[in-house]
């Protein structure tokens, strides 16, 4: 008992209070859970099971968005929990239960749950082309989803069909190129869930580099007896960022030493790691903060011909329904111009002026403007947390009425039962989304003097640095704050 | 394959057959449901008319054989009338359903169209129900 309180008490004051880190795999029962051969599959086939009701949902069900579970389970309920809970406080857990890639690694590896000690992968494992061994793509792809977001989120059919694409993909991928580069480098959700990771509470670590790189095996690259070789090519023993850890377990399983760590720790702990900034995060970062911006505006903002632009189909024999692509064709160009070079030039100039305010040549402005940009992963976040704070306030009902008939074609499982729409709070909502945007201008404020230290280690060039920074990041907070009050 | 690895494929084979057999128990159960009635069923979704119109327009009844059209509507508020029929359900709004149910007792060709104005297309919402022998 008195251990299991020293327990509760280091991890409160990991979390809370910022003081260290806590390995998680300290508590006996999550060791265990985690090392067990059974926690993945376990935790897919929750996953499985709830995304094939919504894919049968989505085809069969109701064509009402509001009365289809497809709808209200994925862009209320899950997109909530991801956002506003799994990724700040559990870094890239929503990797470890997604059912998408499931049947690609079970085919591949030809087991569901145990290890086999003698096989060969049903793979043709092509090497995946160096010149894609980045984000771009997920980039590409999650804007590319994100511009017919309109039809995502009220067609249950639509949101059916890019769930089934997103089953088949991943199978077709492992079996050229091996393990789990869809997830690495296709998942459009993959993308963001990697960078806004950096700012998570939770990290997977190795506890002694040192042992690591003495190792010579190296299990949790090549797999034993215990697991597999880590399925997210990367090498666990080097670990210094979240992003593209998709906490899978398999090195907890093959360590020998037991040499990883699940740590809780402060928020932003990656933010500052100098290993792998790139500009394809750069841009992840603009993309993530422009689309929350647009998303706000479009979604929840007042002004319904923004809405009818996006709400763009074809439906024969009228066209192009709605207003046609007349509207839809200058909110995709605002949608790509603004994610991909209107934000980034903006923030260019601003880092220039930074670069100019230092007086320090030597720095080159695009190392400048790469590190800069890990300073919006907190303001980014919080913007999508406040976005998605409303979804589920004013929305909760639309959650109980899917369970009680989930495809909506009048099952009613508990006969009579049914609660009316009932936005909750709605007056507070612009206070509470304020006040989430103001922890997250103050985090990005916080690790953009950092960033600027790390550039700038002498004098006052670091503060010079810094001002620019903060007056485009108090810029953007203002537009925040203009969405949501009004 | 050992028994973890059969247990495993046997939940597997659940989790996918489960909700698919609900839903098309659920399907077969409607279907079995009109037979024991002699009911025609027949389910009925608005949509404004640049998004598809009604869905089915064209529907086919038998003369005789009561019928119940159970209408929803997909976007916004649609109302379902068949002026020569004397049927009526008032307005609809979205995610919700009319049921009507009459006895179609003449054969011949009757229009549906929408009762209240829904979108530029409304006054082309039109379908038609056909009374057969």
């Amino acid at each position: 008992m008195a251990a299991t309180r020293w327990h509760v008490r280091d991890f409160f004051s990991s979390l809370i209070l910022h003081r260290g880190k806590f390995d998680l795999l300290q508590i006996g029962i999550i060791n265990r859970l985690l090392k067990h051969r059974a926690f993945q599959y376990a935790a897919m086939m929750v996953n499985l099971f709830v995304f094939w009701v919504i894919i049968l949902s989505g085809f069969f069900g109701s064509p009402v968005g509001n009365r289809n579970i497809s709808i209200v389970f994925v862009w209320i309920l899950w997109w909530f929990a991801l956002i506003v809970l799994m990724v700040p406080l559990l870094s890239r857990i929503w990797c470890t239960m997604c059912p998408l890639p499931a049947f690609g690694e079970w085919l591949e590896r030809r087991a569901l749950v145990k290890k086999r000690s003698a096989f060969k992968y049903l793979s043709l494992r092509k090497p995946w082309p160096s010149k894609l061994n980045n984000i771009w793509l997920q980039n590409l792809g999650f804007l590319a989803i994100a511009t017919f977001s309109a039809l995502l989120v009220t067609r249950p059919v639509v949101t059916a069909i890019v769930l089934l694409i997103l089953f088949v993909v991943p199978v077709f991928l492992v079996l050229i190129y091996s393990r789990r580069v869809f997830c690495r480098f296709i998942c459009p959700v993959g993308g963001f869930l990697g960078l806004f990771s950096m700012f998570s509470a939770l990290e997977l670590r190795p506890k002694d580099k040192t042992l690591c790189r003495n190792h010579m095996t190296k299990e949790c690259v090549r797999g034993n007896d215990n697991g597999y070789g880590c399925p997210w090519i990367i090498y666990p023993g080097g670990l210094e960022r979240n992003n593209y850890c998709g906490l899978c377990f398999e090195c907890i399983k093959t360590c020998p030493y037991n040499n990883l760590a699940l740590n809780l720790r402060s928020f932003g702990g990656d933010i500052l790691a100098k290993t792998g900034r790139a500009l394809d995060e750069a841009w992840k970062s603009f993309i993530m903060l422009t689309l929350a911006g647009l998303y706000i505006l479009v979604m929840q903002g007042p002004w319904g011909v923004l809405k009818d632009w996006s709400n763009v189909f074809w439906a024969p024999p009228y066209g192009w329904a709605l207003t046609g692509v007349g509207g839809f064709l200058p909110y995709v160009g605002i949608f790509w111009g603004l994610s991909l070079a209107v934000t980034p030039s903006v923030f260019f100039l601003f880092t220039g002026a930074s670069k100019l305010a230092s007086g320090v040549r030597s720095v080159p402005l695009k190392k400048l403007f790469i590190d800069f940009s890990y300073e919006l992963i907190p303001l980014a976040l919080m913007a999508w947390i406040a976005f998605s704070i409303p979804l589920l306030l004013v929305n909760w009902s639309y959650i109980v009425n899917a369970l009680l008939d989930p495809v909506g074609l009048g099952w009613n499982v508990f006969s009579g039962l049914y609660v009316p729409w009932t936005p909750l709070i709605p007056a507070v909502i612009p206070y509470l989304q304020s006040i989430v945007l103001a922890v997250g201008l103050a985090y990005s404020i916080k690790y953009s003097y950092r960033l600027a230290k790390q550039n700038f280690p002498e004098g006052k060039a670091a503060l010079k640095a810094f001002l620019p920074q903060v007056v485009f990041l108090t810029f953007v907070s203002m537009i925040f704050l203009w969405l949501f009050m009004g | 394959m050992n028994q973890t690895e059969w247990a495993a494929l046997a939940l597997l084979v659940a989790v996918l057959l489960v909700p698919s057999a609900s839903i098309y128990g659920y399907d077969l159960w409607l279907d079995a449901q009109k037979l024991d009635e002699e009911v025609q069923v027949v389910w009925i979704t608005g949509w404004a008319a640049e998004n598809g119109g009604w869905s089915p327009s064209e529907i086919t009844l038998r003369k005789g054989v009561p019928a119940k059209l159970i209408i929803t509507s997909a976007d916004v508020t649609h109302g379902f009338h068949v002026p020569d029929l004397g049927l009526d359900s008032g307005p609809i709004a979205p995610g919700h359903k009319a049921v009507i149910e009459f006895v179609p007792e003449e054969t011949g060709t009757f229009t549906f169209r929408c009762s209240v104005f829904c979108s530029e297309g409304h006054q082309s919402m039109v379908g038609k129900i056909t009374v057969v022998e």
